[in-house]
């Protein structure tokens, strides 16, 4: 166990690792959102309130799940990394930053032509809505305090901190709906037992949000890479492992 | 004509296609420009070390 902690941990690894992860986490990705597309666009039927807008929801809700769900793989990884001190958690940290920003950027975004028609209005400072906003405040806030070190291992410290303190967010933009009274439409999946939302409408979501998932797993194996190169750049086992292939 | 306006109908989303079809295209482009802006670093990346790989083995060379 824990020589396969080790080996993973270590960049060469983790680096062919990434490498060969990639097309496994892509393909499933690129066709469980085909389907699911299909699935959400064609054969649920329209929403009795909100007829064909409702539809938004297939990019809106995922884009959403993983705005949060990054975030606490990043600020997972920069605990570990200040912890235990190890820097390939740091550098899955920053890899994860400019996706979940994307994605929080994505989710206000259809959220607002969401609400446009449904509620009237672009923006509403409401509870959800807000805290969505700080969520995408708090990736871009991660990534200037990364910018704004020269010296690499300060930058981990120093936003790895961030990192951790914001993690308090993600049950708020969660819950939000249910603690306040927000004028954003309550968690109609999670309630697992019973989701008040018809099997019809609901497979594609699910098919979305496990998509995007693997999606993000992608995109991540590059960034990662990248970070590692950038990191590692006088080792000799990049030399060796770049020249041959 | 029937399938022309049942796309038609399709395209229009009860009134909504404007919406929806536009959080769709932008969903589009949040996915495409992620794989794409990941994979070009990753490129850049890989070239800078080969580069300074080479510069290493010529300056042992010398």
């Amino acid at each position: 166990m824990w020589l396969w902690f080790h080996k993973l941990g270590s960049p060469p690894h983790a680096y062919r690792l990434a490498e060969r992860l990639r097309p496994w986490f892509l393909w499933p990705a690129l066709v469980l959102m085909a389907v699911g597309l299909y699935g959400g666009l064609v054969l649920a039927p329209p929403d009795y309130q909100q007829k064909d807008a409702f539809r938004i929801i297939y990019v809106h809700a995922p884009s959403g799940s993983m705005s949060l769900m990054i975030y606490v793989v990043m600020a997972v990884c920069a605990a570990i990394g200040v912890i235990w001190r190890i820097k390939l958690a740091h550098a899955v940290a920053a890899a994860c930053a400019p996706i979940g920003a994307s994605f929080a950027a994505l989710t206000l975004a259809t959220g607002s032509i969401w609400g446009k028609p449904m509620w009237g209005t672009w923006w509403e400072w409401d509870p959800r809505l807000t805290s969505e906003l700080i969520q995408l405040f708090l990736y871009l806030g991660y990534m200037a305090l990364r910018a704004s070190f020269d010296d690499p291992q300060r930058a981990d410290r120093a936003s790895a901190i961030l990192a951790i303190v914001g993690i308090v967010n993600v049950p708020i933009v969660r819950y939000s709906v249910v603690w306040w009274n927000s004028l954003h439409q309550a968690p109609s999946v999670s309630k697992l037992a019973a989701p008040s939302i018809s099997g019809s409408m609901l497979w594609p979501l699910l098919l979305m949000v496990l998509g995007f998932g693997l999606y993000f797993a992608a995109v991540l194996c590059d960034r990662v890479r990248s970070e590692i190169l950038r990191r590692e750049r006088n080792a000799s086992w990049l030399a060796e492992s770049l020249t041959h292939a | 004509m029937s399938e022309v306006s049942t796309l038609s109908n399709f395209l229009r989303m009860s009134g909504y296609g404007a919406y929806v079809w536009s959080s769709y295209a932008l969903a589009l482009v949040v996915l495409v420009s992620n794989l794409w802006a990941a994979r070009r670093r990753l490129r850049e990346e890989i070239v800078r070390t080969r580069r300074r790989a080479q510069v290493q083995q010529q300056e042992r060379a010398s």
